[in-house]
């Protein structure tokens, strides 16, 4: 009977030290694309940049304008994207997933030579290329903004992320979209 | 004394059915193109709620895939659910390596939503729909939430 104890008793306190290393303290490894990421309120999380840029690629691949390219794949350059939260965010986490995806489709490429702040992003490219860079047909162009709202201890807050795809020859905007996202909540929590 | 007990009886139940009433044209002249579907149900209680009424294809952009799904709310209650497309090409390859983002969508009881993806390049033959349950709202702090099952397949 005493040992039937002992054993219960070292097998029950292994058990527990054991569940003791998956503690929530603990730091962990989730898919940033995933359910178990965190929700947070008061900013744009990873998920919500993959959201939007997601329902804006399949917007654009659907409405079919990057077929009026005179060549193809079309060449696109991006414009400003204007942050008009109150967050410091890089927009490149939207225009980035969204050059990525477009590129995959054989839909568009990106030229990395041009800037709007004569900065390119490849200045080495720029520099050798010159006037030679390939003249983009179209310009992506976009503005993130944020609306919050409160009841009570629950905070909303909503952001809405505007792209247009302008025709450069044109000057008009072949392609605009607009995504909200709304969350609500009084503190962060994990999961959609 | 009886009107008293029945009026909020009926509000009570007048309460919990948000539900959506619909109208359409009773000839419809759209003419979907159809997919034969196989499902995969691991989340039974999911499958109760959100059920899979109709898929559709078509091509966008010259040659990519586009998928589109009607699901229904079977219940009189609003649900939360995530959803993703995986693409395969002709061989069963998955096109991309990176696992696409789940996105987030809801119905309100008795609705009917429509939820589309579009394949990631010309390659894409073949598509699966994942559904997952949406977790409650969890402590950041907390462990890894036990209502997050893998996605039926």
């Amino acid at each position: 009977m005493k040992q039937t104890l002992t054993t219960l008793s070292i097998a029950l306190a292994a058990a527990l030290g054991f569940s003791g290393c998956n503690s929530g303290g603990d730091a962990k490894y989730v898919d940033s694309a995933g359910p178990r990421t965190i929700v947070s309120v008061d900013e744009i999380n990873i998920q919500d940049w993959s959201n939007a840029a997601d329902q804006m690629i399949n917007s654009m691949l659907t409405s079919g304008v990057l077929e009026r390219a005179p060549s193809q794949p079309a060449v696109l350059a991006v414009s400003r994207i204007i942050n008009d939260t109150r967050t410091h965010v890089d927009t490149d986490l939207l225009t980035k997933r969204i050059r990525v995806a477009l590129n995959r489709s054989g839909k568009a490429m990106t030229t990395t030579t041009i800037d709007v702040l004569a900065s390119p992003e490849d200045p080495l490219a720029a520099a050798v290329r010159g006037q030679a860079s390939p003249t983009p047909f179209f310009s992506l162009s976009g503005k993130i903004l944020e609306i919050n709202a409160r009841a009570g201890n629950t905070k909303q807050v909503t952001y809405v992320f505007q792209l247009s795809l302008t025709e450069i020859p044109t000057g008009l905007a072949v392609w605009e979209d607009q995504v909200e996202i709304t969350k609500q909540g009084g503190r962060s929590s994990v999961g959609w | 004394m009886k009107k008293f007990l029945i009026l909020p009886l009926l509000a009570l139940t007048l309460a919990g059915c948000d539900t959506i009433n619909t109208v359409e044209r009773a000839n419809p002249e759209m003419t979907p193109d159809y997919v034969a579907t196989k499902k995969v149900t691991t989340d039974p209680s999911l499958a109760d709620i959100v059920s899979v009424e109709d898929v559709i294809q078509s091509t966008v952009s010259g040659n990519l895939l586009k998928i589109q799904v009607e699901l229904k709310n079977k219940t009189n209650s609003y649900h939360r659910f995530l959803y993703r497309f995986q693409w395969f090409d002709k061989d069963g390859m998955q096109v991309t390596t990176a696992a696409p983002p789940w996105r987030t969508s809801q119905v309100e009881g008795r609705e009917t939503v429509y939820v589309s993806g579009v394949s990631p390049s010309p390659n894409a033959a073949d598509f699966r729909l994942e559904l997952l349950d949406s977790m409650g709202p969890q402590d950041s702090s907390g462990s890894s939430n036990p209502k997050a099952r893998a996605p039926g397949k």
